[in-house]
């Protein structure tokens, strides 16, 4: 078993993934980046976080990257797994989720890029409750961002000030 | 007969790993005259035990209690001990396999080898043994009290050969030797090559691989131990500072916790943590802080409840009911933070430490594994071997014999019990062989000789750190007699005791002091050793200065010192005034007595018969088959219905096993070899003579008065319990709740000990209700969930199924109250922080055992046994000795011991009949000269000896000149002294304790007051 963080690094490295940061050379957005436990604690531990640092420092710039603390193996679950998320107690699952919250906030990254979708409707559902200023955003927007392949319809949870950044086939919108 | 002597065919049982369990097979297999081959990949013996900087309960090292009798020339030549080994082919099947055998070379020639370190100093790349802090290089010594006592090269580690093999003084260095290859023939194979310690690298949340200061166990121990790369001093690998807060952290690598991890418990880690902690506070700095975070408390063996709580209360040892989820150093910060949080509050706690140690478990070895499938042993997903539910020492290949961690994760003791069962079923495959026997050493004038004394002082530096040992040999010096005096240091290394001999012999020593630990074990491997160069066993006295100097007067060195040079000058006192005796040959009795016919009695009393052996089976009640009559089936599916029938059927049946059921020991004299049993059968009484004896008498289910036990129906024990899903099942089939508690009776003021098996047992019942029933709702209560070992993964199946576990503390026990028709039990849980009120169909309490005080105290009167404070009958030895009896020729096996499940008891019944075998395989036997002798002159016949006497032995005889006078037969006398004691005209003494010379020892302790 493979996580896919491996797949992309490596065909990143290998050129065979033809990403670029230079469309936020200028913009200068910056990003955090949120450790997926049953990837990264649970399964494979540090070198995929790496992996996972590094497939994101080629899509934003690396100088544009703020973590949080703790991190990569150490980082803090965001309170939605374990069907946390489907089962009710909202309140206790918001309440859990705010220690991610701040750990976030305390970054004051635009965006919080997350890896897994789990992760991603937990994140972004304390960013809207607890009344947050970042945007989530998973991996694999940004990695068809930096591609020019992201097309219009695709950027529901992108910011507005990346709403308009390469757009594919800006024509599909309607 | 056909049967056995055609698997008797081939004479030797190969011992694969030379750790303590493999010592422990090959000795009771020596011991038992039986050929042996001990092979180790390592280069000397020990195995994990020698990394260990101390062992629970005692606290302290004791590997010289078995280390010595691996020497060569101890055995009888039965044993044969090969390093650097490894078994590269094994064909043929039980009673007849050949093994491929090979040696890597050494590259020391171990004759020549002084083991002086020149090598090692003239490359100080090389360095002596500590696993993971240190690297491996070319010359390497695994640790300073190696056997064999020579150093190892690894070759391919060397750049300079020529410059190395010039180095030793003694041409020692063979740069070019080639490794050995060789066939041995073997009856039967043990397995006893140990376990891999998990390692915790890729759990990077716990910062082992990129944080000095979060170390394992294991190296935990190296950094405590006086051999390790500190130097015995407690610092921390970052900075060299003695830390002040240590935290260790359970259960890693164990209970399926983490990547790679086993599901099963390792069964050690909780003592072992206790242990390490105490250890820190005791011998470091009572004002460190040690804290351990916890799962479950796992102190389910023998007294190990009491250890917990000493723990606790003794040495303010902090336990956290936690399962922490980080540990950091953040950026610029010098300690470590844990990240954790407890049941009370649910809230994240972040603390601080200076070291975190990882209590990382067994798996098993890759390189075991590989030999495991070549022999074509099953083996369980993990690696580790399958055995049987019965039998915890068979594998599936017929004359395969698995013990120790090899087996699963475990404490030393159930290794050693392990150890001596693989011997016994693995010395049955093979036959005895005989050799000679050596000639007693004569008894010669120059023994008596002016007395020239020597003082051996053979401290454990890391043992007694308040004794200054430079000082005593001074102090020994200068006592008048004494000739020479010398520090030993490697008393665990039978091969540094010719440097003893050298200087006894240069000295024309013939009196022996020796200064060291307690004379129980040490009076008896010093005989041996000294005996060769003649002196006489009963010229040699100990002085017990460790106990009764280093470790009561721990804290205060000035005390402890002045006290060891007294017990010193008082042993040389004694020894001065006592007089050289001889042993004599008497035959031995070749029969076995067991004691209680249950399951482990009877398995005890087959193994002895299946190995020629005729066995008396006592059995007091009219039926055989002890507790476990009660009990259906165990938690993994064995039938004891149908072990017990089976057990019954052979037993009966065996020629050599003779039967007494309804019979009591009334009487008992004799000494090992030679005893006398008297017995009261059906009320009639009948003498019968036996050379050993093995106490299988069982144990008493618990019936406390707690939680409604007797008064109603709806409340039941375990036993009950399973009974009731067993012939009922419709009943269980209409229950909607079932409650289980546990530890009712067990871990509290009255019987302080854990059970040990309920636990599981409480499992087995959950599972097997809901087997019947998959809708019953079934909570268990406990304290500390003890499944240990594989028991862990039924507990994993009891879970996921839906059993609910709830946790109470002692403070806050669950109540149970008749409610109609149902028994309402109210709980607090935890986790919700609130009481719960359960209408239960069924309560099933978790009663445990206790011992059976009252037979307990009757047989151990009659035997002179001792027994535990909770009336189990005590070992010799807790950790090394788990079978043996403080008395020669007596062994405990079974619930005796302490309470333990079925597989268990069968385990330590072999174990118990491979111990009396090495009894029972002398024709011969030495009598002691520890007897009492009468000068006929004094005596009066006043009768005081003979009325005095516990065992009946003083008669009045008349002797030629027609008077009639004491007479004491040596061969009956206990040597107890207790006539010696009383005789109004001294006219009895007791030889080796007689009047002149305990006085010396005591003028001598009391030379300035008379004065």
């Amino acid at each position: 078993m493979k996580s896919i963080y491996e797949y992309y690094a490596k065909w990143i490295r290998e050129g065979k993934l033809k990403v670029s940061s230079d469309w936020n050379k200028e913009r200068k957005v910056k990003f955090t980046i949120q450790d997926p436990c049953q990837i990264v604690r649970k399964t494979f531990g540090d070198p995929i976080a790496d992996d996972l640092r590094y497939v994101i420092g080629k899509v934003v710039g690396e100088e544009n990257i703020i973590e949080m603390t703790p991190n990569k193996s150490n980082n803090y679950c965001c309170g939605g797994g374990g069907g946390f998320l489907q089962s009710g107690f909202t309140e206790a699952r918001r309440a859990y989720g705010k220690v991610k919250f701040d750990q976030i906030m305390e970054t004051g990254a635009d965006y919080c890029i997350t890896g897994c979708h789990n992760c991603h409707a937990q994140v972004h559902d304390i960013g809207h409750h607890f009344g947050g200023h970042y945007s989530t955003v998973h991996i694999w927007t940004l990695i068809c961002l930096s591609l020019g392949v992201l097309g219009p319809n695709e950027r529901a949870y992108l910011g507005d000030d990346l709403k308009d950044v390469n757009v594919f086939h800006p024509e599909s919108e309607h | 007969m056909q049967k056995k002597t055609k698997l008797q065919s081939n004479g030797s049982v190969l011992v694969v790993g030379g750790g303590l369990g493999g010592i422990r097979a090959a000795l009771d297999l020596a011991e038992a005259r039986k050929d042996v081959i001990l092979v180790d990949k390592a280069p000397c013996i020990g195995g994990l035990m020698t990394q260990l900087d101390r062992t629970f309960p005692t606290n302290n090292c004791d590997l010289c209690t078995v280390a010595p009798f691996t020497a060569k020339d101890s055995r009888g030549g039965h044993l044969d001990m090969r390093g650097l080994t490894t078994v590269t082919a094994v064909k043929g099947k039980e009673g007849n396999f050949t093994v491929s055998l090979m040696t890597a070379p050494r590259f020391v020639n171990v004759e020549k080898c002084t083991a002086c370190g020149e090598c090692q100093r003239k490359y100080p790349e090389c360095v002596s043994f500590a696993p993971g802090l240190d690297p491996r290089a070319p010359t390497c010594m695994r640790y300073p009290k190696a056997t064999p006592y020579a150093y190892v090269i690894d070759m391919a580690k060397c750049a300079d050969k020529e410059g190395l093999k010039q180095c030793c003084p003694v041409g020692a260095i063979e740069t070019d030797a080639l490794p050995k290859v060789e066939e041995a023939q073997c009856g039967s194979i043990i397995l006893a090559a140990g376990a891999a310690l998990f390692d915790p690298s890729h759990l990077d949340y716990f910062g082992y691989a990129a944080q000095p200061d979060v170390v394992t166990s294991l190296e935990y121990e190296r950094i405590l131990s006086a051999s390790g790369p500190t130097g015995g001093k407690l610092l921390r690998p970052s900075n060299g500072q003695p830390p002040k807060k240590v935290a260790w952290i359970q259960c890693v690598g164990s209970r399926g916790l983490q990547k790679g991890a086993g599901a099963y418990c390792s069964s050690a880690c909780c003592m072992f943590a206790l242990k390490e902690a105490m250890v820190t506070r005791e011998r470091f700095d009572s004002e460190i802080e040690t804290t351990i975070f916890y799962m479950d408390m796992r102190a389910f063996g023998k007294d190990y409840e009491k250890y917990l709580n000493r723990a606790k209360e003794q040495y303010g040892v902090r336990l956290v009911h936690s399962r922490p989820h980080d540990v950091l150093r953040p950026v610029g910060m010098d300690k470590l933070q844990i990240l954790y949080t407890v049941d009370e509050a649910p809230k994240h706690i972040t603390e601080e430490f200076d070291m975190v140690v990882l209590s990382t478990g067994f798996k098993m070895n890759e390189d075991v594994k590989k030999l495991a499938e070549d022999l074509a042993v099953e083996l369980y997903a993990d690696g580790f071997p399958k055995t049987d539910c019965f039998n915890a020492v068979a594998t599936s290949v017929p004359g395969v014999y698995v013990c120790g961690t090899l087996q699963g994760g475990k404490d030393i003791p159930e290794t050693m019990t392990q150890a001596s069962a693989a011997s016994c079923l693995a010395g049955a495959k093979v036959a005895v062989t005989p050799r000679p026997k050596a000639e007693l050493p004569a008894v010669t004038p120059e023994c008596a000789g002016s007395p020239r004394v020597g003082v051996l002082v053979t401290l454990c530096d890391h043992e007694s750190t308040a004794l200054d040992t430079t000082a005593l040999v001074e102090y020994a010096k200068s006592i008048p007699h004494v000739v020479c005096a010398a520090a030993f240091e490697a008393a665990c290394d039978p091969s540094s005791f010719d440097a003893v001999k050298a200087a006894i012999l240069a000295n024309g020593v013939n009196r022996v002091v020796v200064a060291g630990s307690s004379p129980r074990y040490e009076l008896e491997k010093y005989q041996a050793m000294l005996a060769p160069v003649g002196i006489n066993k009963y010229l040699i006295e100990v002085a017990n200065i460790r106990e009764q100097a280093a470790w009561v007067h721990a804290g205060e060195p000035a005390a402890a010192n002045a006290k060891a040079k007294q017990l010193v000058a008082m042993a040389v006192a004694g020894v001065m005034a006592a007089k050289p005796l001889a042993d004599h040959v008497v035959p031995a009795n070749k029969n076995a007595l067991v004691v209680g016919g249950g399951v482990t009695g009877m398995t005890a009393a087959l193994e002895l018969a299946g190995q020629g052996a005729k066995v008396c089976l006592v059995e007091k009640t009219a039926e055989l088959g002890g507790v476990a009559r009660n009990l259906v089936k165990t938690i993994e599916g064995g039938d004891v219905q149908a072990l017990i029938a089976d057990l019954v059927e052979k037993t009966t049946s065996h020629p050599n096993i003779k039967v007494f059921t309804a019979t009591e020991i009334v009487d008992h004299s004799g000494q090992v070899g030679l005893f006398r049993t008297g017995l009261s059968v059906n009320g009639a009484y009948k003498e019968i003579e036996h050379g050993a004896t093995i106490l299988a008498t069982g144990a008493t289910p618990n019936q406390p008065q707690a939680f409604l036990l007797g008064e109603n129906s709806r409340v039941c024990t375990q036993l009950d319990l399973q009974k009731v899903v067993n012939e009922q099942p419709k009943e269980v089939k209409k229950w909607k709740n079932v409650v289980m508690i546990q530890c009712v009776g067990s871990r509290d003021a009255d019987n302080p000990n854990c059970s040990r098996l309920c636990c599981q047992s409480s499992i087995k019942n959950a599972l097997a209700i809901l087997k019947e029933n998959p809708n019953a709702r079934i909570f268990v209560l406990y304290r500390d969930l003890r499944t240990y070992g594989r028991f862990e993964e039924y507990y994993q199946k009891a879970r996921e199924l839906g059993v609910i576990f709830v946790r109470y503390s002692v403070d806050n026990p669950p109540k149970v109250e008749a409610a109609g028709h149902y028994a309402n039990v109210t709980f607090t849980d935890v986790i919700m922080g609130r009481q719960v009120v359960v209408s239960a169909d069924c309560v099933g309490l978790s009663t445990g055992f206790v011992a059976s005080r009252k037979s307990n105290e009757a047989l151990a009167k009659v035997f002179g046994l001792p027994l535990t404070d909770d009336g189990y009958f005590a070992e010799m030895h807790v950790k090394l000795r788990p079978v043996d009896m403080d008395k020669a020729g007596f062994f405990v096996a079974g619930c005796a011991h302490s309470p333990k499940v079925i597989a268990e008891n069968l385990t330590q019944a072999r174990a118990a009949a491979s111990r009396a075998m090495t009894v029972l395989a002398n024709d011969t036997l030495v009598q002691e000269a520890k007897f009492a002798h009468v000068d006929r002159a004094r005596c009066a016949a006043c009768l005081v000896c003979v009325r005095a006497c516990p065992f009946d032995v003083p008669q009045i005889t008349v002797d030629d000149k027609g008077l009639g006078r004491s007479y004491i037969d040596p061969v009956k006398c206990h040597g107890c002294g207790t006539c010696a004691a009383e005789c109004p005209a001294k006219a009895i003494q007791l030889n080796q304790f007689e009047d002149v010379q305990i006085l010396s020892s005591l003028d001598q302790l009391l030379a300035k007051v008379n004065a």
